[in-house]
């Protein structure tokens, strides 16, 4: 089963023949697959042509990536046939999957950090398993053959950990070139890329069209799929609520089938321009600075520079959106202000007090933060929401005493911050691992928002979680700061930044550029400086690093 | 899910060890030659009630044990030392009722009971300390202080404190009254009061880490150490005070031995309630109320097999205990995948609830 390098060598000879890369005609009947009661997949039919780029589109929850497990050989489905070809199969493992020719790229890179690019990808290949080392010299050529001609800006002998997400994502996609993928199943591809790499990464997935693969791309954005995908699929509640060609598919009809109706437009269909002046303006906005960051650095967990001379000045009811491409300080920015993370040098001045470095944040003092992984760093999975919501609120509510509290007390407190905050069902008892991600994002949201911070961090605050959750904390966030809260709003969706912040700022390699009023903003600017182009360098499709 | 199903799901796992671990006995004993029947004839007769007023002192070491385990794991740290942790409290409890013997009772047996708990609680502490400020694994501090402890007053002991030609102190002067004093029938066995102090210590614990905001951010680190330091709750402190009080608990075993039992210290005591005390803790789920009977269950075994020596070699318990645990460890997964379905019907169904009161078209309802 030597296909992959086969097929390398042929592809690099710059045959472009698409039946080389034809991919199998895919057709799904019947899928249905529950986990426990929970039924995930109800009896899906998906018919993936090949040479077409499918977009798989639905709310948190909806079945698509169980579906594309099963896809993927993850996972079995509980009845329904899988026909490749006209064939009906059963896809037993990935590795038979990746014998017909189907990958899939995770929406968490399956990779290994501290090895190289080549290491990577020769990790598990058919034909370097075994005690037999690495041809390193004959796969570094094939590497490099491959990432010229798909202009890919990879060196196989780069650390993954040095690459940007987009780099990585390269070198998933690669892998799955590598062995052979005619089928790529990308699972929400463009949640971590900055703009210009969304770019960079659609083109590549025409490529693979032109080739004759067949590309499925699982997403939230509807901008996404009007730009790109030539069929559309919509799933709710684990089954199909629309399939339609792109060409005749309208805007108002996809929204329809994703929201189930259409009063409410989703804030991701909205432009940006709109949004800036739809924005009711903040009438309570005011000089009275509550946090201020004066020339701060600081070094990440390896001790490189993450933060470099950083200022911002947050003023009460002002919500700051800071953009940038995941991993140029961010989370080290989150941290320090949170006082989660010291600082080398500057100060940093939260209410009234003022930390020089070495100082420790005074408990009271440490603003609100609702993290970047909801999953890991947010909730609890097999803590109940009561005790989920308590977690950040035992110091400030009455009728815990330093001795005792009473489970009935903090469950009868915990209701309705759940109601408040849509948590559907809000019953304090549930256990969140068991809710839906946009429902543990809210209840993660309810927890830090009703602390009765002055100061909110909150980071990627609705990544991945479905369009009417996201509309609804949106709402949350601006209320926060109508309220007199400010918000720091670290956020890789540009759309989410224009539409709630009242300055923008981008974030790259540690340093901050000037605030700006949102107004003044658009996405062009923004998408530039955030890979670290100024405003006169041309947009070139993309930068490795 | 109806609750009694709930409630066979998480026994489950205990009742089918308890039936591998039987049914392994009756093989072994048959090899041995020795009717299972026989063997069940033996216990049920000599289970008198002097017999169980030793399996409820043995029960009382292994509940301070257990606790001592279950209380550093709701941090998330796993406790082996509290082996080390009892003997430096019984030596400790030991050296204080000694030197105290001038004062009067009254005063010196809680102060002995406090010597117990600090010497422990010291022993606890380090572990803690150095997890916390230094990172360094707490299974390897905890097994090198047992070493340190063991072989430490081994030393102090024959140096100093030894009586001639023995390995034991001088008496204390303070002690815990007998059981049988109060139930005639348990005259002769060894269990003291200091089982009550041990149920105490069981439901202090208990309403500690759910009650207290304390002991509930403890668990919180001991779940989710990140989500803890992200909702602003240091985790190191809490480490710390975790290892402390485990230390302290195990300590306390100082109470049933040298205050109940002997009424002094005697080298090599001890002998392994320590680890028992972490298959007690895995069978109790460290839940601190399911310690007691955790306890009582290896409490009857051990029991169980000195009544049955003269027809079994006594290591068969041993080797039962471990099958137990082992077949307990492997099905306790099940359980814990069989509880996940439950709690999302859970959510699931109370959605259906709530649709279903949408549609019948009431306003307000209170789930």
């Amino acid at each position: 089963m030597n296909h992959g390098v086969g097929i390398n060598d042929k592809e690099t000879q710059g045959s472009r023949s698409t039946d080389l890369f034809r991919a199998p005609e895919v057709r799904l009947t019947g899928i249905t697959r529950s986990f426990g009661p929970m039924i995930a997949n109800d009896s899906i039919d998906l018919h993936l042509k090949p040479a077409s780029i499918h977009a798989l589109v639905g709310e948190n929850g909806a079945g698509k990536s169980t579906l594309m497990r099963i896809l993927f050989g993850l996972l079995k489905p509980d009845s329904g046939q899988i026909q490749i070809d006209g064939k009906p199969v059963v896809i037993e493992s990935p590795a038979h999957a990746l014998a017909h020719g189907i990958g899939m790229i995770h929406q968490h890179f399956m990779l290994v950090q501290p090895m190289t690019v080549l290491e990577n990808i020769a990790l598990g290949s058919d034909s370097h398993t075994g005690l037999s080392a690495i041809p390193r010299r004959a796969l570094t050529a094939e590497l490099r053959k491959l990432f010229a001609d798909y202009q890919f800006e990879l060196d196989p002998e780069e650390k993954v950990e040095n690459l940007s997400v987009g780099g990585q994502q390269r070198v998933e996609i690669s892998r799955l070139l590598f062995r052979g993928a005619r089928l790529l199943i990308c699972d929400e591809p463009t949640a971590v890329l900055a703009p210009p790499e969304v770019d960079a990464f659609f083109k590549i997935l025409t490529r693979f069209r032109d080739e004759g693969r067949t590309v499925v791309f699982i997403t939230h954005k509807l901008a996404e799929v009007l730009a790109i995908a030539d069929e559309v699929t919509v799933l709710r509640h684990g089954r199909v609520i629309g399939n339609a060609d792109r060409s005749s598919l309208s805007k108002g009809q996809l929204v329809e089938w994703i929201m189930g109706d259409t009063s409410e437009t989703p804030a991701d269909d909205k432009s940006p321009d709109a949004e800036s002046t739809a924005k009711p303006t903040r009438q309570n906005q005011t000089e009275d600075v509550i946090l201020s960051v004066d020339s701060l650095s600081a070094v990440d967990s390896n001790g490189r520079l993450a933060l470099d001379a950083l200022s911002l000045q947050l003023r009460a009811g002002e919500i700051i959106g800071i953009a940038g491409v995941a991993g140029n300080g961010q989370k080290e920015l989150s941290e320090v202000i949170s006082g989660r993370r010291g600082f080398k040098s500057g100060t940093l001045k939260i209410l009234d007090h003022l930390y020089r470095p070495g100082d420790s944040m005074r408990h009271s003092n440490r603003p609100a933060l609702i993290p970047e992984d909801r999953s890991h760093e947010g909730l609890i999975s097999d803590f109940s929401l009561w005790e989920n919501l308590l977690l950040s609120h035992a110091a400030e509510l009455q009728f815990i005493k330093p001795w005792w509290f009473s489970h009935r007390q903090v469950k009868q407190w915990a209701m309705p911050v759940l109601k408040q905050f849509r948590v559907e069902p809000p019953n304090p008892q549930h256990v969140s691992g068991a809710l839906s991600g946009g429902n543990q994002q809210k209840v993660l949201c309810a927890r830090e928002m009703t602390i009765g911070r002055r100061i909110l961090i909150a980071c990627q605050p609705t990544r991945g979680i479905d369009i009417a959750s996201t509309e609804f904390l949106h709402q949350m966030l601006r209320d926060y700061a109508i309220s007199g809260g400010g918000v720091i709003l670290i956020s890789a969706d540009l759309d989410e930044i224009l539409s709630l912040s009242d300055r923008v700022g981008t974030i790259y390699r540690g340093r901050l550029g000037q605030l700006k009023p949102t107004g003044e903003l658009d996405l062009a600017t923004i998408g530039r400086s955030m890979v670290g182009l100024t405003e006169s360098d041309p947009v070139t499709s993309d930068n490795g690093q | 899910m109806p609750r009694w199903r709930v409630v066979a799901v998480q026994i489950m796992p205990l009742l089918l060890s308890l039936v591998v671990a039987i049914t392994l006995a009756c093989v072994i004993a048959l090899l041995l030659g020795v009717s299972p029947l026989t063997l069940g004839r033996i216990i049920s007769e000599r289970f008198s009630s002097y017999t169980w007023g030793q399996v409820l002192f043995q029960t009382t070491f292994l509940t301070f044990t257990g606790l001592a385990v279950a209380m550093a794991f709701s941090v998330g740290l796993f406790n082996i030392g509290a082996e080390g942790q009892a003997v430096v409290g019984s030596f400790a409890c030991a050296l204080v009722g000694i030197i105290g013997s001038p004062l009067p009772g009254w005063l010196l047996l809680p102060l002995s009971i406090l010597a117990a708990f600090v010497g422990g609680a010291i022993w606890g502490f380090i572990p803690g300390w150095l997890r916390a400020r230094f990172g360094t694994h707490e299974v390897i501090n905890t097994i090198m202080l047992n070493f340190i402890a063991l072989a430490g007053i081994n030393f102090l002991m024959t140096r100093y404190f030894a009586l001639p030609e023995t390995v034991r102190t001088a008496k204390v002067g303070a002690s815990l009254s007998r059981l049988s004093d109060f139930v005639p029938g348990l005259h002769g066995s060894a269990a003291n009061l200091s089982l009550v102090l041990a149920l105490l210590a069981v439901v202090a614990a208990h309403f500690f880490l759910h009650h207290t905001p304390l002991g509930f951010s403890m668990r919180a680190v001991g779940r989710g150490r990140r989500q803890a330091e992200c909702a602003r709750i240091s985790s190191g402190k809490r480490l710390i005070i975790a290892f402390a009080i485990a230390g302290g608990i195990a300590g306390l075993v100082g109470t049933n031995f040298v205050l109940g039992y002997k009424h002094y210290y005697e080298d090599g005591f001890s002998g392994g309630i320590g680890f028992l005390g972490i298959a007690v803790a895995l069978i109790a789920r460290n839940e601190p109320l399911a310690i007691f009977p955790a306890a009582f269950l290896f409490g009857f075994l051990s029991q169980a097999g000195l009544v049955v020596n003269t027809h079994l070699p006594r290591e068969v318990v041993d080797l039962l205990t471990g099958v137990l645990l082992l077949v307990f460890i492997a099905t306790d997964r099940f359980r814990l995948r069989y509880l996940k379905n439950v709690r999302i019907s859970a959510v699931l169904s109370s959605f259906a609830k709530q649709r279903a009161r949408l549609s019948v078209g009431e306003k307000e309802g209170s789930s």
